[in-house]
């Protein structure tokens, strides 16, 4: 009997103590997330939006919408910004095919930044894309 | 002779003020003392855009017989450029909108990349940037005499630099261009102010030339 109630309390301590956690946590990514958000911002202003447009919406039938199509695969959208892309792709019911450039200069913290805000932008997202996760998918790129 | 070097900035915010004066005419002008019934007087010398020869998205060759009796706007991009010619692009769409149609007003956008931007290239990024006819036109040729008549003609920046994103450095101006080839408006083609002012001093010139005839 004794035991069970010590039992009880360590457990009641052990929520209390992860519930805590939990929201401190919550509290420093939320932060980290609208930091992200906010280089990120900055970034795709110079990097993006002359074709995609500040609102995403793209630009005639030259530069396509950022559409949810294409952003549901990531690993993807990484490799493009970073090594470009030029393959006929629909979007919208129009159909692209003109050569988007490559940035090679852009850092893995800086792509980080880019999806985070374009994942949060037009995509939904509340979480960060981790720096690992760049890394990760430049390394399955396929070769250019 | 008597040459005069105009200071553009000065010009600039004259034209700025937005007043119903008429627009400045830019450039270099030389003034010429000529005989008239005996009497002399001084006449001024504009600067104006010379003969070119050009070729357009339809293959066609042209001239600046094209633009006779024509208000024109001219620019600089190339298709493949990743930096300020989409947003110039969007920008020269609402001056094609907003006179469409109208025989007085034209559009001359001059690749600075000859050698990727064919006629059929201009045609198909043309097309795709909802554009038809030649009531705007994109036009190729000799790349040396592109750059020429940006920098000596239109005053505007044209040229191949490697260090540039895309391979080429070119002003984001939009150069507005009177019935007579005098220059009479420069304007920022990368935002929306100046694409405004750029449309309200064409709607100027236009009356300009309608008070004129009366
Ligand atoms: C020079 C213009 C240009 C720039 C700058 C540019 N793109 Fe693109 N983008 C394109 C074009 C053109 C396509 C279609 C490519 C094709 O058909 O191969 C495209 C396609 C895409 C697509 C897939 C289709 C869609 O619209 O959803 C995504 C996602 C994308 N770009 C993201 C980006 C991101 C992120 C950046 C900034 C790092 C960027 N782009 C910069 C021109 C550009």
């Amino acid at each position: 009997m004794k035991n069970n109630r010590i039992d009880m309390k360590l457990s009641l301590l052990l929520a209390s103590f992860l519930v805590v956690l939990i929201l401190a946590c919550q509290g420093g990514s939320a932060i980290k997330h609208e930091q992200y958000v906010a280089e990120g911002f900055t970034l795709f202003q110079t990097h993006c939006a002359n074709c995609h447009q500040r609102d995403g919406k793209g630009l005639e039938n030259l530069y396509p919408a950022l559409s949810t199509d294409y952003l549901k695969d990531k690993n993807q959208v990484i490799c493009w910004t970073k090594n470009g892309v030029h393959q006929p792709m629909t979007v919208n019911g129009k159909s692209y095919n003109r050569a988007m450039p490559a940035n090679p200069g852009l850092k893995e913290l800086e792509i980080a930044e880019i999806m985070t805000y374009v994942y949060a932008t037009w995509g939904k997202e509340t979480e960060i894309t981790t720096v690992e996760t760049v890394k990760a998918a430049l390394e399955k790129c396929p070769p250019k | 002779m008597n040459k005069l070097i105009i200071v553009l900035a000065l010009f600039s915010l004259w034209s700025c003020s937005g007043s119903s004066e008429r627009l400045p005419i830019l450039g270099e002008r030389d003034t010429v003392k000529k005989m008239v019934d005996g009497k002399e007087i001084v006449d001024t010398v504009y600067h104006t855009i010379p003969d070119f020869k050009f070729v357009n998205q339809e293959g066609d060759t042209v001239s600046a017989q094209n633009f006779n009796d024509k208000i024109y706007v001219a620019d600089f991009f190339f298709t493949t450029c990743p930096t300020i010619c989409p947003v110039m692009k969007k920008q020269m769409k609402k001056v094609y909108e907003k006179f469409k149609g109208e025989n007085e007003v034209a559009i001359l956008s001059h690749t600075i990349d000859p050698d990727h931007d064919t006629p059929a290239v201009l045609k198909e990024y043309a097309k795709d940037l909802g554009v038809s006819g030649t009531q705007w036109m994109f036009v190729t040729g000799n790349r040396e005499k592109i750059y020429e008549i940006g920098e000596k003609q239109y005053l505007v920046v044209a040229g191949a630099d490697s260090t540039a994103p895309g391979g080429y450095i070119h002003s984001g101006a939009f150069v507005l261009v009177d019935k007579q080839k005098r220059v009479r408006g420069m304007y920022n083609g990368t935002d929306e102010a100046g694409t405004q002012r750029l449309i309200a001093d064409i709607e100027r010139l236009r009356k300009e030339y309608k008070d004129e005839k009366q």
